[in-house]
């Protein structure tokens, strides 16, 4: 790439100021001596042109490939979890639920209750000494545990019991299983988000 | 899930950082989570086509769960996360010696007709092989700030550099890539 073209146009205006005004997207923003100087109404209107499919670049939808995640949680995740099933007996079979997809979805439903910054339904390794089985099942029973970091000045007994709703009901709705008791530990309180 | 307008929550980012540093790997696949596009698409902006971003993408989550440990916490998540993607980029190209980018941008979402649909995706792809062929550190400069948004304090606390001196890069960057443009206008 050559760089080219003068510095300033022939008003004095700076190439590059007018340049940076079009790419902050503020060339409709006038100035003064822009409003009244043909020099930098035909630059400005040329250069916001030639910048369009930068524009459009930056404002389209990327979507990131599924097979991201999958590598990264497959690398990380330590070889020892072992999972455990929920059961659901049908009259054509059983259907089998990993305690895992049971923890997922308490946490994703936690995290989109107000209030609630990040939640884990599987805080601690299991090899600790205190495991924390965060999403048992048995049989068709869940007991989920989930640990919250959650915004400051929530009433916190009542965010826990709309946590506890909000996570009953889409247990039973996406597994089918019963959640028999759902543990929230709010672990931390963050400044509210500016 | 809350956060500012670019979804962004360093608070709650440093909160499920502890969690993973405690050997949490669930902690650490939220922030996965949470931070995948954006660091997907500084690589795709930075190194101009998919499969090199993805690769990187995935180096980049794998090096920083690894780095945990090592992380000092003097700067935020995120800042920490950006800087090792930009680094990632840079030597993946230094390694492969890309000199033409290949893009393949995505799918182009009009209504037009096919020749403009054509013309369309021509312009798509000059404008991600300028960006990919800007020099390197005019480059890194350019997507955080113009493709990420951050401020110019966030990208010179990314990049080590001065506010001054991102400003003048960024300026660079523009004028070559408009000089660029030009050229297929």
């Amino acid at each position: 790439m050559v760089m080219t073209g003068p510095d300033r146009l022939p008003c004095g205006a700076d190439v590059d100021d007018l340049i940076n005004q079009v790419a902050d997207g503020d060339a409709a923003h006038r100035t003064p001596h822009q409003d009244g100087c043909p020099h930098c109404q035909a630059a400005l209107a040329e250069y916001q042109r030639l910048w369009a499919p930068v524009q459009d670049l930056t404002e389209q939808h990327v979507a990131v490939p599924d097979g991201i995640l999958d590598h990264v949680i497959r690398a990380i995740r330590t070889a020892g979890e072992q999972a455990g099933y929920g059961l659901l007996r049908t009259p054509l079979g059983l259907t089998r639920i990993a305690d895992r997809v049971v923890a997922v979805t308490a946490r994703i439903s936690a995290e989109r209750v107000a209030g609630v910054r990040a939640a884990l339904a599987h805080e601690h390794p299991p090899s600790r000494e205190q495991p924390e089985a965060v999403a048992g099942v048995q049989g068709g029973s869940a007991a989920i545990r989930i640990t919250l970091a959650v915004t400051y000045g929530h009433d916190l007994v009542a965010l826990a019991d709309r946590i506890r709703a909000t996570v009953a009901a889409r247990i039973r709705t996406v597994t089918g299983l019963e959640p028999v008791e759902i543990t929230i530990i709010i672990d931390d309180v963050l400044e509210p988000l500016g | 899930v809350s956060g500012d307008a670019a979804g962004r929550d360093p608070a709650a980012d440093t909160w499920l950082l502890d969690k993973a540093r405690g050997g949490s790997s669930e902690a650490f696949e939220v922030l996965v989570r949470r931070h995948r596009l954006a660091v997907y698409r500084i690589a795709l902006r930075m190194l101009g086509n998919r499969a090199d971003a993805e690769d990187v993408t995935q180096d980049v989550f794998i090096q920083a769960w690894t780095a945990l440990a090592g992380f000092a916490g003097r700067s935020s998540f995120s800042t920490w996360l950006y800087r090792i993607v930009v680094n990632r980029c840079l030597s993946h190209q230094r390694r492969h010696r890309v000199t033409e980018p290949m893009p393949d941008a995505e799918p182009a979402a009009t209504t037009a007709g096919p020749e403009q649909t054509t013309v369309d995706r021509q312009r798509a792809d000059a404008t991600i092989r300028a960006i990919a062929g800007l020099p390197p550190d005019l480059r890194a400069v350019f997507v955080l700030h113009q493709s990420e948004r951050l401020s110019y304090a966030e990208v010179a606390t990314i990049l080590t550099l001065s506010e001054a001196t991102v400003r003048g890069r960024l300026a660079r960057a523009r004028r070559m890539l408009l000089d660029e443009l030009k050229a297929w206008s």
